[in-house]
């Protein structure tokens, strides 16, 4: 179905960068940062990196790895039960 | 380092149906303890205190397991119980001299600093963000306010829903929003002074 999408300006674009990479909020909303972006080169290329730089955040912040004497303690800890 | 106690149980003998339960529970709770520790790491800011948090997690999961409803999200259960721990238990411990003035932070405040220090070189904002080690980004992380930093971990690293954290947190949902809000746009500041500190950029 095509239908007519708000256009909004950059101001209120950036305003939901985040709903935006979170996908949170009315899907009518991101679909019409989803437009603007299309139209405008200046958000398209901020946002670009912002979503670069918070998948670098969150690929590092989950980068740490359950040291292995604690998953036998863990292990341990339930054999109890 | 003072552990916090554990209540200690009698051995019973299990019925066939507390086994099966044991075997779900780590069927589905042992996968996701990187995800525990790291989170837990990231709130506590220390191994020992992070170690013993995801101990007492798993504990409290275990005896409440039946709480759980199959079929729901035991990503999220399990990380209300590890917040709700870390907030009761861990947060007392560490007097931290929070709620000091935070500085306001423009929109993209990372990319507009690195652009405005390095005119020539194109793409500046991604050679400085391929730079950066995994300690540096930890680092920035460390320095957030515990509010912020507990959204961000929830949200930004972990992959929590808005509603899911508010949930968790026991806080409306556009508190979420804007603590988020506020909570990246510090860490985009602490990761440029990161950046200089480190001479991924440089000071002018």
């Amino acid at each position: 179905m095509s239908h007519r999408v708000r256009q909004i300006n950059c101001a209120e674009a950036v305003s939901r960068l985040y709903d935006y990479l979170d996908r949170e909020g009315p899907a009518a909303s991101l679909e019409e940062v989803e437009v603007h972006l299309d139209l405008c080169r200046h958000c398209c290329s901020r946002f670009a990196f912002e979503a670069l730089l918070w998948q670098r955040v969150r690929e590092e912040g989950r980068g740490e790895k359950c040291p292995e004497e604690l998953k036998a303690k863990v292990r341990a800890l339930l054999e109890k039960y | 380092m003072a552990r916090l106690p554990y209540r200690e149980q009698k051995h019973f003998p299990m019925t066939g149906s507390e086994t099966a339960a044991k075997k779900e529970f780590e069927e589905l709770v042992l996968p996701l303890l990187d995800s525990l520790y790291s989170a837990a790491l990231r709130m506590t800011r220390n191994s020992s205190d992070a170690e013993d948090l995801v101990q007492e997690t798993v504990l409290l999961a275990f005896r409440n397991f039946h709480q759980f409803q199959s079929g729901t999200n035991i990503k999220a259960w399990l990380f209300r119980i590890l917040t709700n721990t870390f907030i009761n238990g861990y947060r007392k411990k560490s007097k931290e001299p929070e709620r000091v003035d935070l500085p306001d932070v423009e929109d993209f405040y990372f990319l507009s600093e690195v652009r405005r220090q390095s005119e020539s070189a194109s793409d500046p904002e991604m050679q400085v963000l391929n730079r950066f080690l995994h300690e540096d980004i930890m680092a920035a992380i460390d320095r957030l306010p515990e509010e912020f930093r507990l959204v961000v971990v929830l949200n930004a690293i972990e992959g929590l829903a808005y509603q899911e954290i508010a949930d968790i947190l026991g806080i409306p949902i556009g508190t979420v929003r804007s603590r988020l809000y506020r909570g990246r746009k510090l860490l985009q500041k602490y990761l440029y002074e990161q950046a200089r500190e480190m001479g991924y950029v440089a000071s002018s």
